[in-house]
């Protein structure tokens, strides 16, 4: 897992916190986005989000997988 | 005890003595209304009581959060209230996106109950747990988009706020409140209700996580509807621009035009000004969904360039409706005027419907140059602004137009309301009649509040008006609808029978909006019944049939009609407006009113029998249109039965 990133394409954002529920209930076997290692910052004056990744995230892609929206992609290192 | 998708607790916030309390969530409550709506039309019937008025401290609101909102189920990101409505007098409720009932439950509760009245503006701070009414005295005043940008400024923009405007604050019955700027709740008036408790806003959020009871049975019934989700073909098409790049000619002829013409415009010189292909080149910005939907069909939009530059507008899709049917011929003009409703927290289609009732009357001479003060209800941009503020600030003609039909009948007389196109004081602008009878007709003149978006939603025919016979037995099974019943369904030379089909229909919209899943039609075909009942089960633990889930939907709608038989409605208050039988004008002739496969034109007598039909599809009374002591025995609402008289 540590051998790729997760590229982020915050215009496809769409605020629907899909990548949160499921990154919450995988880590935490619970549904809770604020607890989620994928953090979503919503800017309310220019309405764009800030998507940033805690240090607890291992870049396993389920987060990935959850985005319908193809704001999230998984990009091999090297 | 241990709940999963439940979180276990009912909010209790009384405005006036300020206390707060909580109330376990009795487990035979959720067992018997599963939740949101269902939950919260059942404890209305305990704590509203019949014959108060709504805009005064006896009136309570209801907010409720299905055992699926906060979870990964498709579309989970509904919320629905219920109130005594000051515009139709009914106890009702309805629905809101953008995830309000998610952000409740993670601040730690299923249901929110609020009595009383403050004595000075306050907003409802729920986080965590931490409950706080604060107060509003810097807010009250402001708009809608000022008072979300300010709260979330204050608490972060994770925070779902629900909030209302000016027009809640004026008690406009007009008035309604937004989720997040964006989503709509409360037509028929939850803003003035709000506003007469002096309750601006609520703001919601936390870190209560929600359990679900078998993990992997709840993540197989989510990955199926994903797949169907990706698997669908037009869902580029949907998030794009929802259904309106689809065919707009037709969409656009269901969504209301001219209703008081009854005349279908050319659309071809309407498309080129407001079209979906001008709004998408110049004006969309971006898409937003509510909480965990896959099939975004919310727009913020922003004008760039012109009188209205930096004008931004959030809302579900954007249709030139209001354009068309007010006279405003611009796209600029159309957002700006969209955009001071969505600030004023006005009801867009209840203000279209009000503004054409009123210019209908002007016509008649009813209402003259003297009540408006020299308006004289033209068409146009410089007009249509103007009535905006004037409703929502109850200046002049606008203190009577703020209240709906009730406001102008009290000033102008009661023979105005022949001229109205409603159904128990709420107009039917909505979804005016289109040159067919569907289960929206029937759902709005028997539902419990009107027309808005209900179970006629959920019906094959709402956007497919060209719905085959096949389409609508596959929804039976979808819906499961007794294999007899759909027989009854089937066996008329109509080929169908929509009387008895919308008993199905609305059965359907009151399970999902009591497990809080969209009832969108770009939406609830991914949710039979079964597969309810599947995800039900699986977050909950508490095994459930689709047949048992369909019981459950006809259980709840009962109690939804008991909370107004109770108030006075029978038979007698679910009257098809005089409209239907005039003709629609197109552009090929007139289109009297037909069946949905044009078998006759209908006359009010097929209309009666097919109304006779429905109730005898739901078991009621058929004469008086109400449930009967064997029917609410049946379906376990043994406390009702005493009321049947007071209809």
């Amino acid at each position: 897992m540590e051998a790729r990133d997760i590229v982020v394409h915050p215009d496809s954002c769409v605020r629907c916190y899909r990548c949160q529920l499921e990154c919450s209930f995988l880590r935490t076997r619970m549904f809770n986005p604020e607890e989620a290692f994928i953090k979503i910052d919503w800017n309310w004056v220019n309405d764009k989000p800030s998507i940033s990744f805690t240090d607890d995230c291992d870049n396993c892609g389920v987060c990935v997988r959850a985005c319908i929206y193809e704001c999230l992609t998984l990009r091999e290192k090297g | 005890m241990e709940y999963c998708g439940y979180v276990g607790k009912i909010l209790h916030v009384d405005l006036t003595t300020r206390r707060i309390r909580e109330e376990v969530l009795d487990t035979e409550l959720a067992r018997s209304f599963i939740g949101d709506y269902g939950i919260s039309a059942s404890l209305a019937y305990d704590l509203i009581k019949p014959g108060i008025d709504p805009l005064l401290p006896e009136n309570v609101i209801l907010f409720g959060a299905g055992p699926l909102a906060g979870t990964s189920a498709p579309g989970a990101g509904r919320c629905h209230f219920f109130t005594k409505l000051p515009l139709t007098g009914t106890v009702a409720g309805g629905g809101g996106g953008q995830g309000f009932s998610s952000r409740l439950k993670y601040a730690g509760y299923d249901e929110l109950v609020i009595t009383g009245h403050a004595n000075s503006p306050v907003y409802l701070k729920i986080l965590d747990g931490d409950v706080e009414l604060i107060d509003a005295a810097d807010l009250w005043g402001e708009d809608i988009y000022q008072t979300t940008d300010r709260l979330w400024e204050k608490h972060g923009s994770s925070c779902s706020v629900l909030a209302i405007g000016q027009a809640g604050e004026n008690l406009a019955n007009l008035s309604l409140a937004l989720v997040n700027k964006g989503s709509t709740i409360g037509r028929g008036g939850l803003g003035a209700v709000m506003g007469s408790k002096n309750l601006k806003a609520i703001v919601a959020n936390g870190r209560r996580g929600i359990k679900v009871y078998d993990r992997r049975r709840f993540r197989g019934v989510v990955n199926q509807v994903m797949a169907d989700v990706r698997a669908y073909p037009k869902w580029h098409d949907i998030v794009r621009l929802s259904h309106l790049i689809f065919d707009f000619d037709r969409i656009m002829s269901h969504l209301g035009f001219t209703n008081y013409l009854r005349e279908f415009p050319d659309l071809t010189e309407v498309r080129e000004v407001l079209g979906p292909e001008v709004y998408l080149k110049r004006i969309k910005i971006r898409r937003i969904a509510c909480f965990s939907c896959p099939m975004a069909c919310h727009d913020i939009s922003e004008l760039k360039g012109g009188t209205f530059s930096g004008v931004k507008f959030y809302s579900h899709g954007l249709t030139p409706i209001l354009a068309v049917r007010l006279g405003i011929d611009s796209m600029d003009g159309n957002i700006k005027c969209r955009e001071l409703i969505g600030r004023y927290g006005l009801d867009y289609f209840g203000l279209m419907g009000q503004i054409e009732y009123a210019r209908e009357l002007y016509q008649q001479g009813i209402i003259t140059k003297d009540d408006t003060g020299g308006i004289e209800f033209k068409p146009g941009l410089e007009a249509m602004k103007d009535l905006i503020e004037k409703i929502t600030f109850r200046k002049g003609i606008g203190d009577v137009l703020a209240d709906g039909l009730s406001g102008v009948e009290k000033k102008f007389g009661k023979e105005c309301e022949q001229y109205c196109l409603h159904t128990k004081g709420m107009d039917t602008s909505e979804h005016p009649v289109i040159s067919k009878l569907g289960a929206k007709q029937i759902d709005e003149v028997t539902g419990v509040i009107g027309p808005t978006h209900k179970g006629g939603m959920i019906n094959p025919g709402k956007f497919e008006p060209s719905a085959s016979l096949e389409s609508f037995i596959e929804f039976g099974d979808k819906a499961a609808i007794p294999k007899e019943a759909m027989n009854r369904i089937l066996d008329t030379p109509m080929k169908l029978n929509i009387g008895r089909l919308t008993r199905y229909t609305q059965d359907y919209y009151a399970i999902m909006s009591s497990l809080g899943l969209c009832i969108r039609a770009h939406m609830n075909w991914l949710w039979p019944m079964s597969r309810m009942a599947d995800i039900y089960s699986a977050a909950t633990g508490i095994e459930i049939t689709a047949s048992q889930l369909q019981k459950a939907g006809e259980r709840i709608h009962n109690v939804a009609k008991m909370l107004n038989v109770r108030e006075g409605f029978s038979r007698k208050d679910d009257k098809f407006p005089s409209t239907y039988f005039k003709p629609l004008k197109t552009r090929e002739g007139e289109k009297p009113l037909m069946d949905h496969f044009e078998t006759k034109v209908l006359t009010k007598e097929d209309l009666e029998s097919l109304l006779d039909d429905y109730y005898d599809e739901r078991g009621w009374d058929v004469k008086k249109g109400i449930p009967t002591p064997a029917k609410l025995i049946e379906l376990g609402l043994d406390r009702s039965v005493a009321d049947l008289n007071k209809a």
